[in-house]
């Protein structure tokens, strides 16, 4: 079992945003307030940590059908209602360059993202997703299939402790 | 005259029903459907090499006498997470597909060579009478 400990917020900064020192998922810390503010980088000091985001590379799977939702939820049952099912690799991936992944690839568990529900930082967060998706797109024109991958672990790596689970 | 590279919001992807020649850098659209993701707002949203802007910012250009685009119908539809993400219902205005057919640097509107809008001071004087708060500005 994991211990969660929590702590009230006691900072405010000169924009009116506040620090939230609570433990959120048990990693990671964000900044809320006015205006929604922005996700704070936080730096990993936990080697074991360090470690796992080296390792780390986006990859897909193959799922049974195109349930992507339910394939996700069936893996975390405990989100349901708390986050937004996204997909790293793009579904538009698969019209944008046609033949590179399949509909099973892209709607595999691997490929699959929980964005927190109710926090306007997730929405200025998946905004800035699609924008560095559409500037790949644009540099790209003919990325193959691990460059598409590649760009999903840059994402990650950036971005995905936000996600929840966080990743890596 | 002083010209502007912009990044307008992306507020989705091209959808299934759009039609689109990948073999060329930018692809060719033919036909236009734009999912809406999760909007935040803006008046003017990209999913490259296409862009949309709301009627009321189409009446905007229309009147300035701006050169270098031409209006055509898009199908512009929400998501199935969009009014999850948003946290209630979206209201979504009536869009207006902003083709490209200037030069940049040289018209109102033009597409630099990987796609991206470029637009003269006073055509982001005229798109900055709408809502354009998620777009990178930066000078050309």
């Amino acid at each position: 079992m994991v211990r969660m400990r929590t702590r009230a917020a006691r900072k405010t900064t000169a924009k009116g945003a506040k620090i939230i020192s609570g433990l959120i998922n048990n990693t990671k810390f964000f900044r809320t307030g006015k205006g929604g503010g922005s996700w704070v980088n936080k730096t990993v000091k936990s080697t074991a940590q360090k470690a796992t985001r080296t390792r780390w590379r986006a990859r897909v799977g193959n799922a049974l059908n195109n349930d992507y939702k339910g394939t996700f939820f069936k893996q975390h049952p405990k989100l349901k209602g708390k986050v937004v099912v996204h997909h790293a690799v793009e579904q538009q991936v698969m019209r944008r360059y046609p033949g590179r992944f399949s509909a099973a690839e892209m709607h595999s568990l691997q490929n699959l993202r929980g964005i927190p529900k109710g926090q306007v930082n997730s929405r200025v967060h998946l905004s800035e997703i699609r924008k560095e998706w559409n500037q790949f797109y644009k540099s790209h024109p003919n990325a193959t299939r691990q460059q598409i991958l590649d760009q999903a672990t840059k994402i990650d790596l950036k971005l995905g402790t936000n996600f929840n689970p966080s990743v890596p | 005259m002083s010209y502007y590279l912009l990044e307008p919001e992306v507020a989705g992807e091209l959808g299934e029903d759009t039609v689109m020649d990948t073999s060329v850098h930018p692809p060719v659209v033919t036909r236009l459907q734009y999912v809406i993701q999760d909007w935040l707002g803006d008046e003017i949203l990209e999913s490259t090499p296409c862009f949309v802007v709301t009627e009321h910012l189409a009446g905007l250009i229309g009147a300035a006498g701006l050169t270098g685009y031409r209006f055509a119908d898009a199908e512009v539809v929400l998501g199935e997470d969009a009014e999850e993400l948003a946290d209630g219902p979206v209201d979504l205005p009536k869009w207006q597909w902003l083709q490209l057919t200037g030069t940049a640097g040289t018209t109102d509107f033009g597409a630099a060579s990987d796609g991206s809008l470029v637009v003269s001071e006073r055509a982001l004087e005229v798109l900055r009478q709408g809502a354009l708060n998620n777009c990178d500005i930066e000078p050309r």
